[in-house]
């Protein structure tokens, strides 16, 4: 009996001791406090200028050679012939001016000069028309860029019929139909150029070792699922880098990403939810870290099936819409870190004109009535799995579980696994899904013709069920439409439309946020990803 | 029968075995909702359906069910695993590349569990009814009650994050090496001590022991001479066990230490639905743990001539 006693005792004692650990855990609502935060803050450590930085990424970057561009943009390894500017807007980048024909069929690009590829090959108009004649290797002109970015060469390059070389620093693109706006579509991944000899003896246009790209960072190693290191492009033709040598190590779980930042194995992270905005606000708390924030292409939304009776009725979708109180979603899920909007088009993308938001429980109470009379009715939010480890969608959902019920809803919430969600919406086997969009071009045309054409993606392969006459009639001008001024006149009506038809209901526009070691400075976010170029010790040992 | 011809039949018991376990993956894994190509691209709405309708054509998923097995089977049969569908790397040469990672795991998992788990144990049977008994036992609960994911991420806070003892996660020193292995040990060693106290407990009460006690052996002979021998069988098939699962692969381990090994290369193939890459996980981790148990059998009878096995003698 005493034994027993004793054991009981003793188990109290251990499981207190682990309460203990379980409420040292980070959460939104306590603050770390750490002792060593003032101590730190006071002083930054110096480092000795070849020192690694090392960097966190919750995916591979670098996902290798049987890939279009073998790593992800941002770790600057190599480089487009125009690239999406801060505003979203085509830059030239390994291209320094473009020109188009009368009837846009023929574009010619004017490349840079004086640029090598870290091989030691020349950048140049055999080099551009090299890197072509590989894209068409790919089976279907289709291969994934790198993680999550699909190089699709018949959407990008649409009545693609030759490529032409106009000089040693020239080459012309020739379509069969008009594209007015190719530059959009060739931002980043869809025109990023590697030294021909990558390719050299490789099927299906693999690469065959580490990208020799012109970027300010050459690729020393990769180990395909771990780490990536670079180290700087002393031959740059731009502005050099500001780090000599980067390591960034793959470290899925998000918790251990936090603890290896608080550890200071890591000095920052980089892609999508590389930290989460409640553990980055706690890392700011220590004093050691800053957190540098920017709009990005991602925005989040819910997908309605218009087949699916109430969401079938447009003033059930408005009521849905004027239900929501978006500003509370960002302020009390996101941390602040993201921006109200009802607009169809992410608030990064040229082409925006944002619609107003507003959140009214009586009006959307009053068109739900018109819709359901005295009845209510069921609706399920499905959530894919594979997100909630990057964004508050579970806290989402059930916030709009508790408003939707008072104009008549309720609302159940089927967490699912990812493929089979997308199994679900594939079938179009459901009511409403809460989910993500980021935008790989910057020409929105994409956008429209897939969420709000009948032959869209949306349409054809998700079980949107969406029509709407005007936007298709909309849809189909403004692929002819050469007028610039006329073009933006049709995405600001179709914008419009989408604000008033609602074929899905846009919530808030992400913010990128990083928290860095204050150790390292000049990591700042981009829309489309982190600035590796201007990353570098704060202090260097002398 | 002879050792010889026994060990002829669990070898030809190993291809209906795996066959059967090969079929069952592939079934499950195509009845499963979705397909590799949706996987492929769910995160671009550019792709066309005309563009997945080409993909699925040229990964073959476009043939009947049976059609699809037998040509995997048939490449199986000359030693190729084939492709991984969604980044077209290599199956085999992954699994051979993850297999070294997976085997240090299991290989310093298994030593620490069988050293803990038989000390403590005997630790248990010497004080045995005491305050000293009471305490291991409690504690050997908590460590089997233990969430593996948990105790990972609370070792991960007090040691590296805290302490700065040891790094949060990667694989390829012994510091590394530490934290998971303690994680994927815990629930085994309390296990493998309580297995050991009632099995060691048992031994010492018969009537064998009684007879060498006085006969007047020493009670370190009693113990580890006369009926430790005996009580380890069931030691072995527990170790063997543990040794199954760690080298099947550790997934939570794997994800949250971010360690490359087998696990995580299953998890992201079930994910994604990449049916070659999780029937040839099946059939190696199947292998594996048919070859494991063989092995236990032939300890088995090692430790314990006595012992016998499905008709075995020697």
């Amino acid at each position: 009996m005493k034994g027993k006693r004793f054991a009981a005792l003793v188990l109290a004692l251990v499981l207190t001791a682990f309460s203990a650990g379980c409420s040292s855990q980070p959460s939104q609502s306590q603050s770390s406090g750490s002792s060593e935060s003032s101590s730190a803050a006071a002083q930054v450590k110096a480092h000795k200028e070849d020192e690694v930085i090392v960097i966190g990424a919750g995916r591979d970057m670098a996902p290798g050679e049987k890939t279009a561009r073998y790593c992800n943009y941002t770790l600057k390894v190599w480089e487009p012939l125009v690239e999406g500017g801060q505003d979203g807007r085509p830059v030239g980048r390994l291209a320094t001016e473009w020109t188009a024909n009368e009837d846009y069929t023929e574009w010619t690009f004017q490349l840079r000069q004086g640029v090598k590829f870290h091989d030691g090959e020349d950048f140049n108009a055999d080099a551009v028309i090299a890197n072509v004649n590989n894209w068409l290797k790919y089976p279907n002109l289709a291969k994934t860029a790198y993680t999550g970015v699909t190089f699709n060469f018949k959407t990008t390059y649409p009545g693609f019929q030759e490529i032409v070389k106009e000089g040693d620093y020239a080459v012309k693109f020739v379509f069969e139909k008009p594209v007015r706006t190719l530059d959009y579509y060739m931002t980043n991944a869809n025109s990023g150029m590697f030294s021909p000899k990558c390719f050299e003896g490789t099927e299906e246009g693999d690469f065959n070792g580490l990208p020799q790209g012109t970027g300010p960072f050459k690729m020393v190693e990769n180990v395909v699922g771990e780490y990536t290191v670079l180290e700087r492009n002393e031959e740059y033709w731009g502005e050099k880098a500001g780090a000599k040598k980067i390591m960034v190590k793959v470290i899925p779980e998000i918790n251990t990403r936090y603890s290896a930042l608080k550890a200071e194995e890591i000095m920052s992270v980089a892609d999508l939810g590389g930290i989460t905005t409640p553990l980055a606000l706690e890392l700011e708390k220590t004093g050691d870290f800053d957190v540098n924030a920017v709009s990005s292409t991602v925005s989040h939304y819910l997908m309605i099936n218009h087949d699916h009776f109430p969401m079938s009725e447009q003033k059930m979708r408005q009521a849905v819409s004027l239900a929501i109180d978006r500003q509370m979603i960002s302020d009390e899920f996101f941390g602040g870190y993201a921006n109200a909007t009802t607009t169809i088009l992410s608030d990064c993308t040229p082409f925006v004109s944002p619609q107003p938001v507003e959140y009214n429980l009586d009006k959307a109470k009053e068109l739900a009535k018109e819709v359901l009379g005295d009845q209510r009715a069921s609706v399920e939010i499905l959530i894919p799995s594979g997100v909630l480890d990057r964004y508050p969608y579970k806290e989402i959902a059930e916030y709009m579980q508790s408003n939707l019920s008072q104009i008549g809803l309720d609302v159940e919430i089927t967490i699912l696994e990812t493929a089979a969600s997308n199994e679900r919406r594939k079938t179009g086997n459901y009511d409403i899904v809460l989910s993500t969009q980021s935008m790989s071009t910057s020409e929105p045309y994409t956008v429209f013709q897939s969420r709000m054409h009948s032959t869209g993606s949306m349409n054809t392969q998700y079980g949107f069920h969406y029509y709407n006459e005007e936007a298709e009639q909309l849809i189909d001008e403004v692929l002819n439409e050469m007028d610039m001024d006329q073009r933006t006149q049709i995405y600001n009506r179709l914008q419009e439309i989408a604000f008033e038809d609602m074929p899905m209901i846009p919530l808030v526009d992400d913010i990128r946020l990083i928290a860095s070691n204050k150790q390292i400075s000049g990591y700042l976010p981009g829309i489309y990803g982190e600035l590796f170029e201007g990353l570098r010790w704060t202090n260097l040992e002398q | 029968m002879t050792f010889l011809k026994y060990f002829r039949k669990r070898l030809l018991a190993l291809i209906p075995v795996l066959l059967g376990i090969s079929l069952i993956a592939f079934t499950l894994g195509v009845l499963s909702p979705s397909d590799p190509v949706d996987h492929m691209f769910a995160d671009d709405e550019t792709v066309t359906q005309e563009l997945k309708d080409q993909v699925r054509r040229d990964l073959g998923l476009d043939k009947p069910l049976l059609l699809q097995y037998g040509d995997w089977l048939g490449r199986v049969l000359h030693g190729d695993l084939g492709e991984s569908y969604l980044d077209r790397s290599d199956i085999l040469g992954q699994i051979l590349y993850r297999l070294p990672v997976t085997v240090q795991l299991a290989v310093s998992s298994l030593a620490l569990t069988a050293f803990w788990g038989i000390v403590l144990g005997l630790v248990r049977v010497r004080f045995k009814g005491g305050w000293i008994d009471s305490l291991l036992g409690a504690a050997m609960v908590c460590l089997i009650s233990l969430p593996g994911f948990w105790l990972a991420i609370l070792l991960i806070y007090w040691l590296a994050e805290t302490l700065r003892l040891l790094p949060t996660s990667g694989m390829g020193s012994f510091a590394q090496l530490v934290m998971p292995t303690i994680v994927l040990s815990c629930g085994s060693i309390g296990r493998i001590s309580r297995m050991m106290r009632s099995s060691l407990g048992g031994e010492l009460g018969k009537s064998y022991v009684v007879t060498a006690r006085s006969m007047g052996a020493s009670q370190n002979r009693v113990v580890f001479y006369e009926a430790l021998p005996n009580a380890l069988n069931a030691i072995v098939v527990l170790l063997g066990s543990h040794l199954g699962s760690v080298l099947g692969g550790a997934t939570i381990v794997e994800k949250i230490f971010a360690i490359p090994g087998l696990g995580s290369y299953a998890i992201e193939a079930i994910g994604g639905r990449d049916y070659p890459v999780i029937q040839g996980y099946v059939l190696f981790t199947g292998t594996v743990y048919v070859i494991v148990n063989f092995l236990i059998d032939l300890i088995c009878f090692f430790i314990n001539p006595k012992t016998r096995l499905g008709g075995y003698t020697q």
